[in-house]
């Protein structure tokens, strides 16, 4: 027997050493499910990435007000200058009122081509000014309530589906009655996001190349033999799904990826984590739903204004989604990237160059079906005094449960509105016409 | 009260957590020392009423030490506290009436942690088949129990603690302030799992501070004898002398010739691992291990090294990284 051959024949070889034969029901099954992943690629279903700002992003001086005098008033040193044109250390304008920072500018170009459509003072209606409870609230999708177990994304996957109309409306791509592929909710993180956490499965990882057992002989082929014997406890389960989705990765063979239409990526960890979500969309394994987060938002201290701390910060994420959206191309049509983090920041500057935990934020939907280009969405509250939250943050006039529950029926086609964002009247005529 | 004490429907209202908060007021500490100080000129001198018991005006330090005694004799902290320790100690799904039985105890001892344990450990549940190995290691179990097999060198370096991190168990690092989960469903997922099993090669490649085949105890006896002694030897060792017969044969099937050929050309039965990386934290691994952060936005403690270099294993060394690779070595 050759090696090709016995490669063909794995499964079948490997009962001659006497493995049960559940072993061997299981291994063709996994080979079934390699067959389905290649059809994948007739599929061309929905995906939605979710980018989190961890540490409350100055929404201020992301997306700038600067028709308003206030906030020049309140930000002395920290504030973007108005948009000159040819400067570069201005807002670049949108609208005639708000502006993009000026390390946004690759952003603009997405604006220019309709595919980016900003949300402002939108927000947790919590007053929490906690990262922790912040965050927890944006991602379990249940604001002030924190014995949600699971996360609004999961709770999507979880119950997409479920509900026969909606199956016989074929807002389900995967017609096939196919198994769903095990990548079809990907974090790019080393443990599962909060917004993941929940019954279905999700990967979770820091880079596809890890995603392997790690040796040069033949522990792998074992390992998974130790893990498919036919028991059914949590423990085989992780392990058999495990080797399926490695799999299934193995064939569509990331490592030989090259971004297109000279898609350039930062080195930094987030650029690298866009850049596998990239591979995953265009390799066709299934995926549907994608996350990354990226930190070093919490600018208490010297954030800087059109250049500094922040910039610097911005710089990177606006570069690493302009490059997603370049190599993605003419995919964009079925991709919808979301941005988001758990609040805003005071609108005055503090006494350390910097500014401290607020209330209302802003966030960014990005995508070919997305009505981008045309304005800043959300109702603007203003910022003089006795229109700020508590005298001291930007209001907020939209909450983020309708900005999700409007992009995941809309684009990922939820029904289930009611077991996404429990609690949540996701009251259609308030959605913002973002898609 | 929520995370701690009365658990989330403990019974207490927002308006017991304000008068709580009320009643900590001037509890603080001396940043040079660390020590605690109470600081009277902070501190609401107002009535308050937590949980129902009435605190006069004007006690000082004596609200924040009320309270502490009136949510440890509340009978909701008894039944959260005896709930934890019978999860962790029987099963994930602890026994509603286990629970009854030992948070009685709880209260019955004011709080003796002694006897609610001995309640539950003399328990039918606890010896019943079902509580058998029914805990799943969390990862900082996976990674101490490892070592200790291996009779490892404890590391004074971080690398260990990265080693944890790196399984998913930040030390000190849980993100929400109610503490690591005690569930199988929390630590075991297509990820964790991958994790653990490169570990166990790790572990068996020598690449894990402090531990390694040379100074393994069992090594003396188990180098050079049959693979079916070396497997029974180290199922012995580190199985604690069980393991399902389909592990049994899979740790076997090293002699099996198909595989053999299948495997590189190396695994021709020595027993060899790869040489002991004295410190393993360059280019690649440090470019993947700066790829998370932390919900305040810093980096995450992280260590992606040993475990991303395909190791060569033959011989006991790869018995003993199939061992703790295996299903049975998830579980406690």
């Amino acid at each position: 027997m050759n090696r090709r051959v016995f490669m063909k024949s794995g499964a079948l070889a490997l009962v001659t050493m006497g493995l049960s034969p559940s072993f061997l029901r299981r291994s063709v099954y996994g080979m079934e499910l390699l067959r389905g992943a290649s059809t994948h690629g007739n599929r061309r279903g929905k995906v939605l990435i979710c980018l989190f700002q961890r540490g409350a992003a100055d929404a201020l001086n992301v997306v700038v007000p600067h028709g308003e005098a206030a906030y020049y008033r309140m930000r002395p040193s920290i504030a973007i200058p108005r948009p000159v044109s040819g400067a570069a250390q201005a807002a670049v304008d949108l609208d005639g009122f708000f502006g993009l920072h000026p390390s946004l500018t690759p952003l603009k170009e997405l604006w220019d081509r309709g595919l980016l459509a900003p949300v402002h003072a939108v927000g947790s209606p919590s007053n929490t000014r906690s990262h922790f409870d912040a965050q927890d609230y944006m991602e379990s999708g249940t604001p002030d309530n924190k014995g949600t177990p699971d996360g609004w994304l999961n709770r999507y996957l979880a119950t997409r589906g479920t509900c026969e109309e909606c199956t016989a409306a074929g807002t389900r791509q995967n017609g096939s009655g196919a198994r769903p592929s095990p990548f079809e909710a990907v974090a790019m993180t080393p443990q599962t996001p909060r917004i993941l956490e929940g019954p279905a499965p999700v990967i979770a990882m820091n880079s596809l190349d890890e995603f392997s057992i790690r040796t040069n002989g033949s522990e792998a082929e074992r390992i998974e033999a130790l893990y498919r014997t036919g028991t059914t406890d949590v423990v085989h389960a992780a392990g058999g799904e495990m080797f399926e989705a490695m799999k299934i990765l193995r064939s569509a063979n990331p490592q030989q990826y090259i971004p297109e239409h000279s898609a350039d990526y930062p080195r930094s960890p987030f650029g690298q984590h866009l850049r596998q979500i990239a591979q995953l969309i265009k390799a066709d394994v299934g995926l549907e739903v994608a996350f990354a987060d990226v930190g070093g938002w919490d600018t208490h201290v010297n954030q800087g204004g059109a250049t500094g701390q922040l910039a610097a910060r911005l710089d990177d994420f606006a570069k690493s989604i302009h490059a997603l959206v370049t190599d993605l191309a003419d995919r964009m049509a079925d991709v919808v990237i979301m941005t988001m983090s758990e609040f805003g920041r005071t609108a005055r500057q503090n006494g350390n160059g910097g500014t401290d935990h607020g209330h209302a934020t802003a966030l960014f939907v990005i995508g070919g079906s997305v009505h981008g280009g045309k304005k800043v969405f959300g109702r603007w509250p203003g910022l003089e005094q006795d229109q700020l939250n508590e005298g001291r943050d930007l209001t907020l006039t939209t909450d983020f449960r309708s900005v999700f529950s409007e992009v995941a029926a809309k684009h990922l086609g939820a029904q289930r509105l009611d077991a996404i964002f429990p609690g949540f009247d996701a009251d259609r005529s308030k959605w913002l016409g973002l898609l | 009260m929520e995370l701690h004490t009365l658990g989330v429907d403990g019974g207490y209202t927002q308006k017991d957590v304000i008068e709580v908060a009320r009643a900590l007021t001037g509890w603080s500490m001396n940043p040079r020392d660390g020590q605690f100080v109470f600081r009277p000129e902070v501190h609401d001198a107002a009535d308050k009423v937590v949980l129902g018991h009435k605190l006069a005006a004007g006690r000082g330090i004596d609200d924040g030490e009320d309270v502490l005694d009136i949510v440890a004799r509340h009978p909701s902290t008894a039944r959260f506290i005896t709930t934890k320790l019978v999860r962790h100690f029987v099963s994930d799904s602890a026994s509603p009436a286990l629970v009854r039985e030992c948070a009685s105890i709880f209260t019955k001892t004011d709080g003796d942690i002694r006897e609610t344990v001995r309640c539950i450990v003399t328990s039918p549940e606890f010896f019943s088949r079902a509580a058998y190995r029914a805990k799943v290691k969390t990862p900082f179990e996976v990674v101490a129990s490892a070592l200790r097999a291996m009779n490892a060198q404890a590391d004074t370096t971080p690398r260990t603690a990265q080693l944890v991190a790196r399984l998913g168990q930040p030390i000190f690092g849980r993100q929400t302030p109610d503490g690591w989960p005690d569930r199988a469903d929390a630590w075991m997922n297509t990820g964790a799992i991958l994790n653990r099993i490169n570990f166990g090669l790790a572990v068996a490649a020598g690449r894990v501070p402090g531990a390694s085949l040379e100074t393994w105890p069992y090594s003396t006896s188990l180098r050079g004898v049959s693979r079916p002694a070396q497997v029974d030897g180290v199922i012995k060792a580190i199985l604690g002398d069980q393991s399902s017969t389909e592990t049994r044969a899979i740790l076997l099937s090293g002699e099996n010739p198909l595989i053999e050929k299948l495997a590189s050309a190396d695994s021709s039965g020595r027993d060899t691992a790869d040489n002991p990386m004295p410190d393993d934290m360059s280019g690649q691994a440090m470019r993947q291990a700066r790829g998370a952060v932390a919900k305040n936005g810093q980096p995450r403690p992280n260590a992606a090294s040993p475990l991303n270099r395909p190791v060569n294993l033959a011989g006991l060394a790869q018995v003993v990284g199939l061992a703790l690779g295996s299903p049975e070595f998830q579980r406690r």
